[in-house]
């Protein structure tokens, strides 16, 4: 039987406001899920029943206190959950590639950087890694007359196609998508499709969250629907 | 490359108990830590907590009051870095480490040019031939975004900014494996601080740097370091992943730092 590359178990999550009283916020209790090599897994349901939470589990963005994230990583399975932080950035260097909801802009970094970064930070030269940059950002459709400036300045749905094209630029087995295309019109979402679709066909296993029913039709090969917290588990 | 695999499985420096006082008042307390070679950890928390303290201290730039530092040399040798004698501590100190301080007038000698304080620097690692020293401190402050021909002005008739840039210059001439750096970017212009935050993530990137940067500011935490360490009243409270730390913090102190961030 084929291993899954992502396996979730018992895992439970919530959050302690210390200085707003103590007041705990469950998320969700107890979640089990496998993850296949080749599928997209959409996650579905309410807000507030912890999507977004759950995919930023998996990349380690959240602390992790109960239950295991294991991920097969270099041959070998690593638990997010207890991996040191340097394992977690070797994870996430070679192995999960993440597109948040936002792009987080650096000062003075230009577009092209931005969207190279992450095959420099795997050994490739400047010159290929910007090479890439630039096919990844005319798919993308922005235009070359942005790629030498920061994206601070850029529209919302610019910035979006630049951190996609930074979350899509290494061919990650692995890819966490948290609605990347909540500020995209049709042609650039089309192109989105068309990027899942590529990366599921070479055998990487995609978790999203699409807000977009059409979005997630076309590229879901599975739905996880997630009930709030306390409903059930 | 065997040899990389293998060194990336050791720390560069472990820190285990160190513990300062200043008569009754702690500096700081049980400070555990290892770090890995290639990782810049960050230490945060207000003024007072403690931070610099254990920065002099991981730098060997004060002796605390116990604990014990192990730094692993090039040799793959563990050194002891308290027990060592004071030559053998200044020869490392020299050779493989470095030290931003806050205050550029602290890490330069102001009564000599640019270009001779970060020529100053090799030659105490044994370089003579001067063309190739020259060359080498031309290509840094280049690096460092200076202006050549102000190689031969005094420091002193710098701006602050590129004060700071001459001290990183200086530090990073001989090649160190291990860089702390003591708010590096404190006391500058926003847009000079953007500039040289910009300079030392691509330094701390290109070269493969470790690093230890002490900073009160959570945004110069967010970009540079791997990780990040918590203090408050000479404790560390929090450690982990730089991110986590910042977008799921734990600890109620933490949560209060993090919350009382602006947001832009």
């Amino acid at each position: 039987m084929r291993a899954p590359v992502i396996r979730i178990e018992g895992l439970s999550k919530s959050f302690v406001l210390h200085n707003q009283g103590g007041v705990e916020l469950p998320v969700f209790r107890d979640i089990d899920l496998e993850v296949f090599a080749g599928e997209c897994l959409a996650l579905h349901g309410p807000s507030g029943t912890g999507k977004s939470s759950l995919i930023r589990l998996i990349y380690g963005n959240y602390l992790c206190p109960q239950g295991r994230i294991l991920v097969r990583h270099d041959g070998r399975v690593t638990d997010v959950a207890r991996a040191l932080p340097h394992e977690i950035l070797d994870l996430r260097r070679r192995t999960m590639g993440y597109v948040s909801q936002f792009l987080r802009v650096i000062p003075r970094v230009p577009a092209l950087q931005v969207v190279a970064e992450p095959l420099r930070a795997q050994g490739v030269d400047a010159a290929a890694a910007e090479q890439a940059a630039g096919e990844m950002l005319t798919r993308f459709n922005i235009p070359e007359r942005l790629w030498h400036l920061a994206p601070a300045t850029f529209s919302g749905g610019e910035q979006q196609r630049v951190n996609l094209a930074r979350g899509f630029i290494v061919d990650y087995p692995i890819l966490l998508l948290d609605e990347p295309t909540a500020s995209l019109d049709k042609a650039n979402r089309d192109v989105v499709i068309d990027v899942i679709r590529q990366a599921t066909a070479r055998g990487a296993a995609v978790v999203g969250i699409f807000h977009d029913a059409q979005m997630r039709d076309a590229v879901a090969t599975r739905v996880l629907d997630l009930a709030p917290a306390g409903a059930a588990a | 490359m065997m040899d990389g695999a293998a060194i990336l499985d050791a720390p560069l420096l472990s820190a285990r108990g160190i513990t300062h006082s200043y008569g009754a008042r702690i500096g700081c307390r049980d400070i555990d830590f290892d770090l890995w070679p290639g990782e810049v950890l960050g230490v945060v928390g207000e003024s007072g907590s403690g931070k610099t303290t254990l920065l002099n201290c991981l730098s060997a730039q004060m002796m605390p009051s116990s604990g014990k530092l192990t730094y692993r040399l090039r040799t793959g040798d563990q050194a002891d870095v308290y027990a060592l004698t004071e030559a053998e501590r200044r020869m490392l100190m020299r050779t493989d480490w470095g030290f931003v301080h806050q205050n550029p007038r602290d890490g330069l000698r102001m009564g000599v040019s640019a270009g001779a304080n970060v020529g100053e620097r090799l030659m105490a690692v044994g370089a003579r031939h001067y063309g190739a020293i020259r060359d080498q401190v031309t290509d840094w402050l280049g690096r460092v975004e200076m202006d050549l021909e102000r190689i031969d002005d005094l420091p002193s008739q710098f701006s602050g900014g590129m004060q700071q840039r001459v001290q990183i210059a200086r530090n990073l001439v001989s090649g160190p494996r291990l860089v702390f750096m003591d708010e590096p970017t404190g006391g500058l212009d926003v847009s000079v601080q953007a500039r040289l935050l910009d300079l030392l993530r691509g330094l701390t990137n290109d070269l493969g740097l470790s690093a230890v940067i002490v900073t009160h500011d959570l945004a110069v935490a967010r970009l540079l370091s791997h990780r990040l360490m918590v203090m408050r009243r000479g404790e560390v409270v929090e450690q982990g992943l730089t991110d986590q730390v910042l977008d799921d913090p734990q600890h109620a102190y933490t949560q209060l730092l993090v919350s009382s961030v602006l947001q832009t």
